[in-house]
């Protein structure tokens, strides 16, 4: 019996190997509880190369993916700087949408705060603004829309001009700035009165016919005083920027910064129901 | 290196490989498909050494595979000893010690061990928590990408692992 085991013993041992480890299997698999001593001895000594490894693939699969493996990454590109051109426009697009939104909610709102007269909404399609010329802007309202001649144009920030030549789907206007646009204006603060003329050119313009006594001073808001017979009273006009009172005369001088940059202008409204009488404008309408 | 440091370096590059599978298995696919490093371990020292020696090495490396899969024990070691005299015993009929048919060992040796695992493991446990048959497709996966790499372990093996030069072929010889 005993050399029977010495002459199997290999056979024996390796036959124990596979087949006890397999009991003790069979014997525990239906109630397996938590991890074992070694269980825990394997994952610890494991875990710290299997980061390192981890980490190695990883950081070697990134810079594969960004330094390397660029197939397609051109067109990628150019795909996406397309897409971003396309979404700039589309961005710029919405921006001047916004603004001319804001634009019109301030003419809107600046309309109903005039229940008395009645408006036409308009846009301004073309300028001459020659510093040598006419001061005049066109706008896509015309007789056909009732709109008439000398009638007060207007944005939401003040006075822009007047109608001064009319077509049946468009008209002109002679701009504030214009040499040959005179404005009756009272001083808000004193209610004092004035004229504003234009200096020809976008910018500055001068304020005349200020009696010497009346109180002026820079910062003074000038509002249409409604004497003129275009422009009904109250509407802003600009702001005294600089007060020129001579050591004699009847008069004093000013500049005023207009209420309205014409540069900027895009949305109008025409005041349509303000009437004006035949004879009695304050401005010389000039020639077309 | 003696015969006697044999083993228990086979269990460290088993350590280490275990360890490669797993950063590299969650790497390449997420876990979809997973890799069985250990295995040509197995496969090297059914080759390579003695049968007491390997059986034992087997059964060091099973253990090892058991505590790393954290199920109940016993399972792989068993299995390990198993496909330790299956690739002795098949080994004999080609060149087995060729890159091509030692990767084609791997590979036979990674699918019978998923095999029987799924089988004992079915065996074992009640209808409604046994493992799917369709897992065998998972282990054929694991499979050819265990023979894909084995040249390499293998190349490895040999130069930490000094083979014993077995001369026969066969199970106990």
């Amino acid at each position: 019996m005993l050399s029977l085991l010495k002459r199997y013993r290999e056979v024996l041992l390796v036959v124990v190997l596979a087949v006890v480890p397999l009991g003790v299997f069979l014997a525990h698999a239906r109630h397996p509880g938590d991890r074992t001593t070694l269980d825990r001895f394997v994952l610890t000594v494991t875990s710290p190369v299997e980061k390192a490894i981890d980490w190695t693939v990883s950081g070697a699969l990134s810079t594969w993916q960004r330094y390397v493996w660029l197939r397609g990454a051109h067109d990628r590109s150019v795909a996406l700087s397309r897409t971003v051109n396309e979404l700039r426009a589309e961005n710029t697009e919405l921006s001047q949408l916004k603004a001319e939104n804001e634009r019109l909610e301030r003419l809107l709102a600046f309309a109903r705060s005039k229940p008395e007269h009645r408006t036409v909404g308009a846009r301004i399609i073309g300028t001459r603004m020659d510093p040598k010329g006419l001061q005049l802007v066109t706008i896509d309202r015309g007789a056909d829309d009732g709109v008439r001649r000398m009638m007060p144009v207007v944005t939401a920030d003040g006075v822009l001009g007047r109608v001064h030549t009319l077509g049946d789907r468009s008209a002109d206007v002679l701009l504030l700035s214009d040499r040959n646009s005179s404005i009756a204006v009272r001083v808000e603060r004193s209610r004092a009165r004035a004229n504003v003329r234009g200096q020809g050119a976008p910018g500055p313009c001068r304020l005349e016919y200020a009696l010497r006594s009346d109180d002026l001073i820079e910062g003074d808001q000038l509002v249409t005083s409604g004497t003129d017979g275009v422009f009904p009273r109250g509407l802003p006009v600009g702001q005294v920027t600089r007060v020129k009172r001579g050591g004699f005369g009847l008069y004093q001088a000013a500049e005023v910064l207009p209420a309205v940059d014409v540069n900027r202008a895009e949305e109008v409204a025409v005041l349509v129901s303000t009437e004006v009488p035949g004879g009695l404008p304050a401005a010389r309408a000039p020639e077309p | 290196m003696t015969p006697l440091l044999r083993v228990p370096l086979a269990l460290l590059a088993v350590l280490f490989l275990l360890a490669i599978s797993a950063a590299v298995t969650r790497q390449l696919s997420g876990g979809a498909v997973s890799l069985a490093l250990a295995v040509p371990v197995i496969v090297w020292l059914g080759l390579e050494t003695p049968v007491v020696e390997g059986a034992i090495g087997a059964a060091l490396v099973g253990v090892l595979l058991d505590a790393s899969a954290g199920g109940p024990g016993g399972l792989l070691t068993s299995l390990s000893v198993i496909v330790l005299l299956g690739v002795r015993a098949g080994a004999g009929p080609f060149d087995a010690r060729s890159r091509l048919g030692f990767a084609l060992l791997c590979g036979a040796a990674t699918f019978l061990m998923g095999f029987g695992a799924i089988l004992l493991t079915r065996y074992v446990t009640s209808s409604n928590a046994d493992p799917s048959w369709g897992l065998l497709g998972r282990v054929l996966v694991e499979s050819l990408l265990t023979a894909a790499a084995a040249p390499a372990i293998r190349w490895a093996l040999d130069r930490v692992l000094v083979p014993a030069h077995r001369d026969h072929s066969g199970i106990l010889r």
